[in-house]
């Protein structure tokens, strides 16, 4: 009897959680684990030695980008080793002469990232944002500062860095599909579009990612949002935001879906 | 590389009997480096050996088999089915490759296990499935442990129960007993043979030419990415037809045989060993085998044994490569 395929949900199940296991067993693990924590260190350590309003200001301007670059490193550094690690392991073959569609080796490699990531981004955003407000007179969830309440700021803050994580990992698990040194291109990108473009005044820094999270995250930190107008960033509501980067990730999934069919899965050099 | 194929570069044809792999015309270059060129070969049931020297391109040809590359130009199918664009085939073919690769974080059990999951089959049938592959190929007493631990022949026995799991109507081994030692390599001689003659294929690559000579009922012989010969051992001596040889013949009159034969243009130097014994070096295999039997009988002599020292897959290796 002919058999097709794996049932698409089976396939993405499997390599979803034996990705997820792969990711959380990995050297890289402790490290990035430790990473996560330093957005809430760096908020307990300005909180103790800054003055109370000070404090606040500095730690609401600065947080959320904090938090969404120690995620976007995580992405990056899982993400971009994800594919690639196992061609030159050559441990993708094992996944390849199964039953199992390129594509959704492809994108169970995703969601298995997304598994492991999205938990512990969210920790530690939450831990970031529990640093921040702790031992305020009003307790955690006082609204006294920045934003119309501060467990708006929270769900916000939470909403923003789970969608900056679909999306970084489904970026850098497409540049581990497309480039060789992956996680140097990542960086690369990293430093060139979010660090130095996102930090430009003005219409150059719509090209970088960071700033449509930025744009998200204004409504409820209304500090930022001030300091995102002295910036003369472009005026951008928070729908028009998630409307690109939704149209953004389509994108990137549909590349990723495209190349994980027509590509090698062989490292080029071994090949030989 | 594109997508957009023709539905007839997916499936041919198979009837019982259907060759188990057949490619057409397959070429793979690296950049400006020629991994495989026109490779034409339709691979029958049974066990088929493919040979050649390192960089011979077997392992391309392995991997244009297993879909983990595309083909520069050309068609190859597993079972009647395009191994990239048809994944489902995967449930009737079995590949362990030449890379020393595991999942090392896991034990054997649960790598199997995984992969045979992955073959569609339910938690506890997988399980069973993989305690019952890793006992066949001896890996019982380490199937729990580690496969970061194991050495190199455990290595190799868990990526040929890896591949035996789902039970495949096609085997796919590249280089399966390099780094085994004599024991292993009976071993897994012993493995080919039982799935082959339970009904199985199988299509396994070395450059060790008695490993293939004694397992393989078909021999592909290939060198700097091209196929040289395909076909049974006789065969492909027969695709030889004419090369230089030398024949060890004891008879009863040795003299008189070597006296008939010098008077043939073919036989370059008659050596006698012993009173029985003689070595007959001839320029043309098929004269020299068609006319000892007729002068031997013609003469009434009698011939107790004749060898052709040398003349196993090694040297028709060397004269293929020639």
């Amino acid at each position: 009897m002919s058999r097709g395929q794996l049932p698409l949900a089976k396939s993405l199940v499997l390599v979803a959680a034996f990705t997820a296991r792969e990711v959380s067993w990995s050297r890289k693990t402790v490290f990035l684990g430790l990473l996560l924590l330093i957005p809430a260190g760096i908020a307990a350590v300005v909180r103790g030695e800054a003055p109370p309003g000070e404090a606040e200001t500095f730690l609401a301007e600065v947080m959320p980008s904090l938090v969404i670059g120690v995620v976007q490193l995580m992405c990056l550094f899982h993400g971009a080793g994800l594919v690639r690690d196992a061609m030159e392991e050559r441990t993708l073959a094992f996944l390849l002469t199964r039953p199992i569609g390129r594509a959704r080796i492809a994108q169970g490699m995703y969601l298995g990232l997304l598994l492991y990531v999205l938990p512990l981004g969210l920790i530690g955003a939450g831990a970031g944002f529990a640093a921040c407000r702790a031992g305020l007179p009003g307790g955690m969830f006082t609204d006294d500062i920045d934003g119309p309440t501060s467990v708006q700021g929270l769900v916000r803050l939470l909403q923003v860095t789970g969608g900056a994580v679909v999306f970084y990992c489904a970026l850098y698990t497409l540049f581990g599909l497309v480039f060789k040194a992956s996680t140097i291109v990542g960086l690369l990108f990293l430093m060139i579009f979010d660090a130095l473009l996102g930090s430009l005044p003005g219409p150059p820094r719509m090209l970088s990612p960071m700033s449509y999270f930025e744009v998200l995250l204004a409504p409820h930190f209304e500090s930022r949002a001030t300091l995102m107008r002295e910036m003369d960033v472009h005026p951008m509501e928070s729908g028009t935001a998630a409307m690109v980067l939704v149209v953004a990730l389509l994108a990137i999934m549909f590349v990723t879906r495209r190349l994980a069919r027509g590509k090698d899965f062989v490292a080029f050099q071994k090949a030989q | 590389m594109s997508e957009a194929i023709a539905v007839e570069d997916l499936e041919v044809p198979t009837e019982p009997g259907s060759p188990v792999i057949q490619a057409r015309e397959l070429a793979r270059w690296y950049g400006q480096v020629v991994g495989l060129t026109d490779l034409t070969v339709d691979i029958p049931t049974g066990i088929t050996g493919l040979l050649g020297p390192n960089g011979a391109g077997k392992s391309t040809f392995m991997r244009l088999l297993t879909g983990q590359l595309h083909p520069s130009s050309g068609s190859v199918w597993l079972l009647g089915r395009n191994p990239v664009f048809q994944p489902e085939v995967f449930h009737e073919v079995g590949f362990c490759s030449e890379d020393d690769a595991l999942y090392d974080d896991m034990s054997a059990l649960e790598m199997v296990t995984f992969l045979a999951r992955c073959a569609g089959f339910d938690a506890k049938e997988a399980r069973e499935r993989s305690a019952q592959a890793l006992e066949r190929c001896g890996m019982a007493h380490a199937m729990d442990r580690r496969c970061g631990g194991f050495s190199k022949g455990m290595r190799q026995r868990t990526r040929i129960a890896a591949a035996l799991v789902h039970d495949p109507k096609l085997l796919l081994l590249d280089e399966p007993m390099t780094g085994l030692d004599p024991v292993g390599r009976r071993d897994v001689v012993d493995i080919l043979e039982k799935f082959a003659a339970g009904g199985g294929s199988v299509l396994f690559s070395s450059h060790i030419l008695h490993e293939v000579e004694a397992v393989a009922t078909h021999v592909a012989i290939m060198n700097k990415g091209m196929l040289l010969a395909e076909g049974t051992l006789g065969q492909i001596q027969e695709e030889l037809e004419d090369y230089a040889f030398t024949l060890q013949v004891r008879c009863s009159d040795t003299r008189a045989l070597a006296k008939a034969l010098v008077e043939h243009e073919h036989v370059v130097s008659v050596a006698f060993d012993g009173d029985d014994g003689a070595s007959i070096a001839s320029s043309s295999s098929r004269a020299l085998t068609e006319e000892l039997p007729r002068l031997a009988l013609a003469l009434g002599i009698e011939v107790f044994e004749f060898s052709c020292p040398g003349e196993d897959l090694e040297t028709l290796f060397q004269r293929l490569m020639r």
